[in-house]
């Protein structure tokens, strides 16, 4: 579903998930230390690493309770279509 | 419509800048002549609803647009709003809603799971409404043409929360004060991160639209990332608690210069750490740091300091709260119930104060009479000081007795602040067997042995703290303020004993 950089970006704002374990499309991360304070320093992180503009209006606790829902504001960001669950 | 009115704040703005921004919102941008025609109809739509104007006008909805043009459209209609936060337990909104007497509602879809039940309440209340002939709310001091501007909770030592009913006059003369203090015109543009039920979202609101300025709603999220919401935004104008702030900083979220656009900054809710106003001096060098206090009853905020970076007069590792707005008078009350020249309760009165809880048996103790007035006491120890006003020093209700000394949690916080120049919160552990519990705030690493040691030389032996506990961040309530409960639960947990008082 995603790509390597996105795991790499997110796992890095998840101290409570440990390396051997994997990232789930419908974790909740909150589970794994995702407070608000992280969602913001991943935001920044996600923006840097892609180069894009995540609008205000998508930076929202509902946007960023799963790796799934992230992806998708990510991938609206960059102006491509959100893929199909799976 | 009384004259006068809170709304009649925002019309100013409508006539100075009409085409102008009055609300930055969801990515999208409302004009004062947009945001007036939607409060227009959410008005006539209340009225139409109720088939008569409704007089307490509740609030279900998250900042949203439905929330801002619905406050708007209540003040429209004459009726006070009350706003219930959708993230709030229904119980307290149930209980919030009958004791105002909500006898029309506003929601949007965050509201939508709460309000079927909050809707029993608005028929409640019409249907005893049109058996006495219009009085609503059991219990309520408030009648009809009372001139309420809003009623709002505040949470109470006790956990039950008291209702304030908040007049125009009272908001009238915050806002005058407001306009006398700054220089706000209709380019600023003013960040809008409080929760409605807080009154300093009035501030934000009403100073703003008094003047034909924008703001720029923003959630929790945004605000933690202030150099993005000031650049995406084009803020000049922040307000947040001193506390979000701190979570700020513990994120290395305040890069020096990076708030360059900001004009004014202003602190509220909570004492501000001379620390905290130093480290947003550097992100915002061009900016005026304010510190501002005042409760709820006193109407948003009743004084006021300019910081001034070159001078950190304070002993207590705090900015002062300054001088009092124009129109108020203040007295300190001694222990003893002698009024004070230096030390002592500060009790306010004047047309920001208002006229007693919606429920009169709370207003016992809270008011002084003296001098043929009516003082409220606000339960601060302030110090007066000639140069720069009040200082604050602590509540009145965290003087603790241990052992027999009276012990002031606020000047053991002061201590580890000068000390550490980090934030603390000092609590009371384990009565009968009282010990005091102190967590340091912040990321960088505090040598508890050499704090202990400077503690035990610069304070009493009873007040030095037998648990000194870092932590990378303060825990906040909704309301942006460190949650002394949660503390509690973390200090309990630690100790391994049960959480309780």
């Amino acid at each position: 579903m995603w790509d390597v950089t996105f795991e790499k970006v997110l796992r890095a704002s998840l101290r409570g998930l440990p390396d051997q374990v994997d990232l789930e499309a419908d974790a909740l991360l909150t589970r794994f230390g995702l407070d608000s304070l992280a969602t913001v320093g991943l935001i920044a992180a996600l923006e840097e690493a892609y180069a894009v503009v995540i609008p205000d209006e998508a930076v929202n606790p509902m946007n960023f309770r799963t790796p799934r829902t992230i992806w998708t504001v990510l991938s609206a960001a960059r102006g491509e279509p959100t893929e199909a669950a799976g | 419509m009384s004259p006068g009115g809170l709304h009649t704040w925002f019309l100013d703005g409508l006539a100075r800048n009409p085409h102008g921004p009055a609300l930055a919102i969801h990515g999208r941008e409302w004009t004062y002549t947009e945001l007036h025609a939607l409060a227009g109809r959410y008005a006539d739509r209340l009225i139409a609803d109720a088939g008569r104007p409704p007089r307490r006008v509740g609030i279900l909805a998250a900042k949203s647009i439905e929330a801002y043009a619905g406050l708007l459209g209540a003040l429209y209609t004459g009726a006070a709003y009350v706003p219930l936060g959708p993230e709030v337990p229904l119980a307290r909104n149930v209980a919030v809603a009958r004791s105002a007497g909500v006898d029309a509602l506003i929601t949007d879809a965050s509201g939508a799971e709460q309000a079927a039940c909050l809707q029993e309440v608005v028929r409640d209340a019409r249907e005893r409404a049109g058996d006495d002939g219009g009085e609503a709310g059991a219990g309520s001091r408030a009648e009809d043409g009372d001139g309420l501007a809003y009623v709002l909770f505040t949470s109470g030592s006790t956990g039950t929360p008291k209702g304030v009913p908040v007049s125009h006059a009272n908001v009238g003369a915050f806002l005058r004060a407001a306009g006398r203090r700054y220089d706000f015109d209709e380019r600023d543009r003013f960040s809008q991160i409080y929760e409605l039920t807080f009154d300093l979202a009035v501030f934000d609101l009403f100073t703003a639209w008094s003047v034909g300025a924008c703001v720029c709603s923003m959630t929790r999220l945004h605000a933690l990332d202030p150099v993005r919401a000031a650049r995406r935004n084009g803020l000049t104008v922040w307000h947040t608690t001193p506390s979000l702030v701190g979570a700020v900083q513990s994120r290395n979220g305040l890069p020096a210069g990076g708030l360059d656009g900001l004009r004014h900054s202003i602190f509220c809710g909570e004492a501000l750490p001379a620390a905290t106003a130093r480290a947003w001096h550097r992100a915002a060098p061009t900016s005026t740091i304010h510190n501002i206090y005042g409760p709820t009853e006193l109407t948003i905020a009743c004084t006021a300091h300019t910081w001034d970076p070159e001078r950190d007069p304070t002993d207590t590792g705090t900015v002062p709260i300054g001088v009092p707005h124009e129109g108020l008078d203040v007295l300190l009350l001694g222990e003893d119930g002698e009024i004070r020249q230096d030390v002592g309760e500060l009790c306010v009165t004047g047309d920001q104060m208002f006229g007693g809880y919606l429920d009169p048996a709370a207003d016992t103790g809270r008011f002084l009479e003296h001098d043929g007035r009516r003082w409220y006491r606000t339960g601060d120890r302030v110090r007066y000081e000639r140069d720069v006003g009040l200082v604050h020093l602590g509540r009145t209700d965290q003087q603790i007795k241990i052992r027999g000394y009276r012990v002031e949690l606020g000047e053991i916080e002061s201590a580890v602040r000068r000390i550490t120049g980090q934030d603390a919160t000092a609590l009371v552990l384990g009565e009968p067997a009282a010990e005091i519990a102190v967590f340091v705030f912040g990321d960088t690493p505090v040598d508890l042995p050499a704090l202990a040691k400077r503690l035990a030389g610069d304070l009493p032996g009873y007040m030095v703290p037998g648990r000194l506990w870092p932590l990378p961040k303060a825990p906040l309530n909704r309301h942006g303020k460190i949650d002394r409960g949660s503390l509690r639960a973390a200090a309990a947990q630690r100790l391994d004993r049960p959480a309780g008082e």
